[in-house]
């Protein structure tokens, strides 16, 4: 038996899932303090669905937490950033595109210092140990025991920012150290800013995690924690103390992955109706498919994994229109439908009023819409459904028919076929879909390198790489008949003579519950 | 505030601007438009707009002067980066390794160098000049030896017109340097393959040294101004959009004027390949009446076919934009489903000729079409 948390900026849900069933959803307000929006949701979905918390093996959380701070620059650390470089990209400034907000925040005290790596791993400079000592003490003196570590290339070898963290260690010995290779991925800039943005929210992440572990042993579960990452996959409470960022855009995610889990397909295309948007992602072998644009969070650019997520504006309050011509939405009473609209006594004519009135919604009074004109709500139902139809044309591959999965209040506005889709899947328990994609995540692993890739032995060096993946998800607690390699990305290297190639492996598999 | 390109009573420039120097906010816009006449290649434009911020903010603006102000007996010398794009992404350039290479120039020739001109205006290599020239306090020429982005330094418009190319310096971030001095580009070109591997694969170089006047006869004009242009057309929002405000700034400018939409519709198929150190590949756009562009791609963009009938070839521009937001897309960065628009544009005149199409025409890409301009492919005005 799982328990899937979501801890949202409004709702905190929890779901029980045991196997392929869910057992019980609930959806409780989030508190400021978000251990105690856990314990009422978990109390309450526990006795909904008459489950002794000692049955519950384990726990998957996701949460909008650390995202929602560093965009709203609260609560963040100052922090003391290390780039291990010299004597290159010492005119590439570290956070010089950075909104001036945040530099207040988390100030700007840096060392570039002699190091770093070439794309083949051998080291552009000795590492400068007495720089780094320097620095370290530079840091302390100003109270800043937070620090980012970056080292060029570091993810093709990483033992210079290891020696940096030693070496920062004899200075500051309760320092609070984040490395860039555990952040991954090739791109100086974008890996260093994900870094330092880490660096910032640790204090957070620690007392966060915290409060988590504090709210499940209030409730009486002792079972494996795991927090959900933005690629689908899980890590281990301890490693949010650590990484906080990993968590940033999980949201998306686990709304597509909780849809295939409860809709049972793994390619399909997700449709996400709320009040005033739908968000649209699809679903490819089980993940949600990443987005390809550079993602910008809190006005800074990171190499993070995203979803590709297409948003309109249509949802259960849009408004309907006739001014110039028949109109649904981007506009929308959002979360005051329930006081707006025509069928809960309101004078707004809302998509959901539509739905209601074309016959095929049962919500709130049906006969405060039964005089409207036939006419105009067949056209605005018709409209409801080209609307999805052709976002959804927009996000597709191909021609070929593929389901739909509607999750999301306002999937009652769909009621027609629609071109373009093979059939219109909508689950039970699709409000609490978030809450189900944390519980049925898996463990991932990811190896991302610059290596020669020869025809005569192409073959045996990718075959490591995987190996690498799969033993990273080994370590992560998966069952080892479970593990797959989930996705290879092959980039030749422009340029460079010899078939330099970059590799990136992404591994998965199951939990051992 | 409003795009220099709706103004039809100058043709639009840096230089005719209050301030001569160069500003911050123009360097994004800068970037931006040097990764559409990036036709798909030349780097990612946002490093260098993040170095020549930082040289700014540290050195000071450099002065933007136009080809038109340099004496005949200036000299004049190219400053850019050579190597792979990716290991650009991890190792950036340390500024003094750009400057020595002007330097080692200036010793070689005999001669102070009086301005730093652009190689190419696309990609990464549109920015670097300004960071050389903070450091150095000299003024970068508003033009560029390519008039977008080319994949050897063979292919630039100077040597089209008879100026030597060397002798050509690399210096890496060591400082430790190589000078190449050979009788005809397509050998420097050569040897500085050659070189960079044992460099760490990323170096800065001088190149192309001439005379004010070599540099005003030969050069293309005004294209770190155009674009600028272009980059604030895309991202100034306009009543009709960005992709229709991209269309007008390249019709207005010398250079780029013959342009128009070769395809749009979403990446439907995509191939990457590595032959001789470069990605070669294909992509494939499907529009919503299944109509098929297929795109071919030597880290540049080297022609559109629309269902085998040739739409537009190298050395005109093509370049990939996104559908929505006209920003463009480099060929390393497009993933399946995009939705994109495909824009071609006439190359500068320079570099039409034959002597010009030896080198950057479709030949010697390995394509067996004759090339026919762009214009006369689409039957525009």
């Amino acid at each position: 038996m799982r328990l899937g948390i979501d801890v949202g900026g409004t709702n905190t849900d929890a779901v029980i899932v045991d196997n392929r069933n869910v057992r019980g959803a609930i959806k409780r307000p989030t508190t400021t303090e978000p251990g105690e929006g856990i314990v009422d949701a978990v109390n309450r979905v526990l006795a909904k669905a008459n489950i002794p918390a000692a049955q519950i093996k384990a726990v998957m959380l996701g949460t909008t937490h650390f995202t929602n701070a560093f965009v709203q620059r609260t609560q963040l650390n100052p922090v003391g950033i290390i780039r291990l470089a010299l004597p290159a990209s010492r005119s590439l400034t570290p956070m010089i595109d950075w909104p001036e907000d945040i530099l207040s925040n988390i100030g700007g005290a840096v060392a570039l210092v002699a190091g770093g790596h070439e794309y083949d791993g051998q080291p552009i400079a000795q590492l400068d140990e007495r720089a780094i000592i320097e620095a370290a003490t530079r840091f302390y003196d100003n109270g800043i025991t937070s620090i980012a570590i970056t080292g060029i290339f570091s993810p093709v070898i990483n033992e210079g920012e290891k020696r940096a963290e030693e070496l920062v260690r004899r200075v500051i010995p309760d320092a609070k150290i984040t490395l860039s290779s555990d952040l991954g991925r090739i791109g100086l800039i974008e890996r260093e800013n994900a870094t330092i943005m880490n660096a910032s929210l640790i204090s957070l992440a620690e007392s966060t995690v915290a409060s988590f572990q504090a709210a499940l042993r209030n409730i009486g579960i002792s079972a494996p924690f795991y927090i959900s990452q933005n690629d689908g996959t899980l890590m281990q409470i301890d490693r949010l103390a650590e990484l906080p960022v990993l968590t940033f855009s999980s949201g998306p995610t686990n709304s597509i992955r909780g849809a295939a889990f409860l809709s049972g397909l793994n390619n399909a295309i997700v449709a996400d109706i709320g009040g005033t948007t739908t968000d649209i992602g699809m679903l490819k072998n089980g993940f949600p498919r990443e987005s390809a644009m550079i993602s910008n969070i809190g006005g800074i650019r990171t190499n993070f994994r995203m979803p590709d997520i297409f948003s309109i504006g249509l949802g259960g309050g849009s408004l309907v229109s006739t001014n110039e011509g028949l109109a649904v939405g981007p506009q929308s009473v959002g979360y005051e439908l329930t006081s707006k609209a025509l069928v809960f006594g309101g004078d707004v004519l809302t998509a959901t009023d539509v739905a209601v009135a074309g016959g095929y919604a049962q919500i709130g009074d049906a006969t405060r819409v039964k005089n409207l004109d036939a006419k105009l709500i067949d056209a605005a139902v018709q409209e409801i459904h080209r609307l999805l139809e052709i976002n959804i044309e927009r996000m597709k591959t191909d021609s070929s028919l593929m389901p739909l999965v509607l999750v999301g209040g306002g999937s009652i506005l769909i009621d027609k076929p629609l071109a373009g889709v093979s059939e219109v899947v909508q689950p039970e328990f699709a409000g609490a879909a978030n809450a189900v994609g944390a519980s049925i995540a898996k463990v991932g692993g990811e190896v991302d390198k610059v290596v020669v890739l020869p025809a005569e032995t192409r073959e045996s060096v990718l075959e490591a790489l995987y190996a690498d993946a799969c033993h990273q998800v080994e370590m992560a607690g998966a069952v080892n008949s479970s593990i797959e390699v989930a996705d290879v990305e092959i980039v030749p290297v422009p340029y460079i003579p010899g078939n330099i190639t970059r590799v990136r492996v992404k591994a998965i598999g199951d939990l051992s519950i | 505030m409003e795009s220099a390109c709706m103004k039809n009573d100058l043709p639009p420039g840096l230089v005719s601007a209050a301030a001569e120097t160069l500003a911050i906010d123009d360097i994004m816009d800068i970037a931006t438009g040097a990764a559409f006449l990036g036709a798909g290649g030349g780097g990612d434009p946002y490093i260098g707009y993040l170095l020549s911020k930082g040289s700014i903010l540290e050195f000071g603006a450099p002065r933007i002067v136009s080809p038109d102000e340099l004496d005949d007996d200036d000299t004049v010398v190219s400053s850019a980066m050579i190597g792979a794009p990716t290991v650009g992404t991890e190792k950036a350039i340390s500024g003094d390794d750009a400057v020595k290479a002007i330097e080692l120039v200036e010793e070689k020739i005999g001669r102070k160098v009086d301005a730093i001109i652009s190689g190419e205006i696309g990609g990464l290599n549109s920015l670097l000049p300004v960071i050389t020239a903070c450091r150095m306090g000299l003024p970068v020429v508003d033009g560029d030896g390519s008039g977008r982005a080319v994949p050897g330094i063979n292919m630039t418009v100077w040597y089209a017109a008879g100026v030597p190319v060397g002798p050509v310096i690399l210096v890496n971030e060591h400082l430790h340097t190589v000078v190449i001095e050979a009788d005809n580009a397509l050998s420097a070109e050569k040897i500085t393959r050659a070189a960079i591997t044992g460099m760490g694969m990323s170096v800065m170089s001088a190149l192309y040294p001439m005379t004010g006047k070599q540099a005003k006869a030969h050069s293309v004009s005004n294209t770190m101004s155009i674009a600028r242009n272009i980059g604030q057309a895309i991202r100034i929002p306009s009543a009709h959009g960005p992709v229709v405000s991209l269309m007008e700034c390249l019709r207005q400018t010398p250079h780029y004027s013959k342009c128009g939409v070769l395809a749009t519709g979403k990446v439907i198929d995509l191939q990457r390949n590595i032959e001789g150190g470069f990605i070669v590949g294909k992509v494939v756009i499907e529009d919503e009446q299944k109509k098929i562009a297929t795109l071919t791609f030597q880290n540049e963009f080297l022609k559109v076919e629309n269902n085998g009938h040739l739409l537009a070839s190298v050395p005109d521009i093509i370049s990939i934009v996104d559908s929505e937001t006209a920003v463009p897309i480099p060929a390393e960065s497009l993933r399946f489903a995009q939705r994109v628009i495909v824009i071609g544009a006439s190359a500068p005149a320079q570099l039409r000729t034959p002597r010009a199409l030896e080198n950057c025409g479709p030949k010697p890409f390995g394509i067996s079409d004759e090339y026919i301009e762009i214009e006369a492919l689409n039957h525009w005005e």
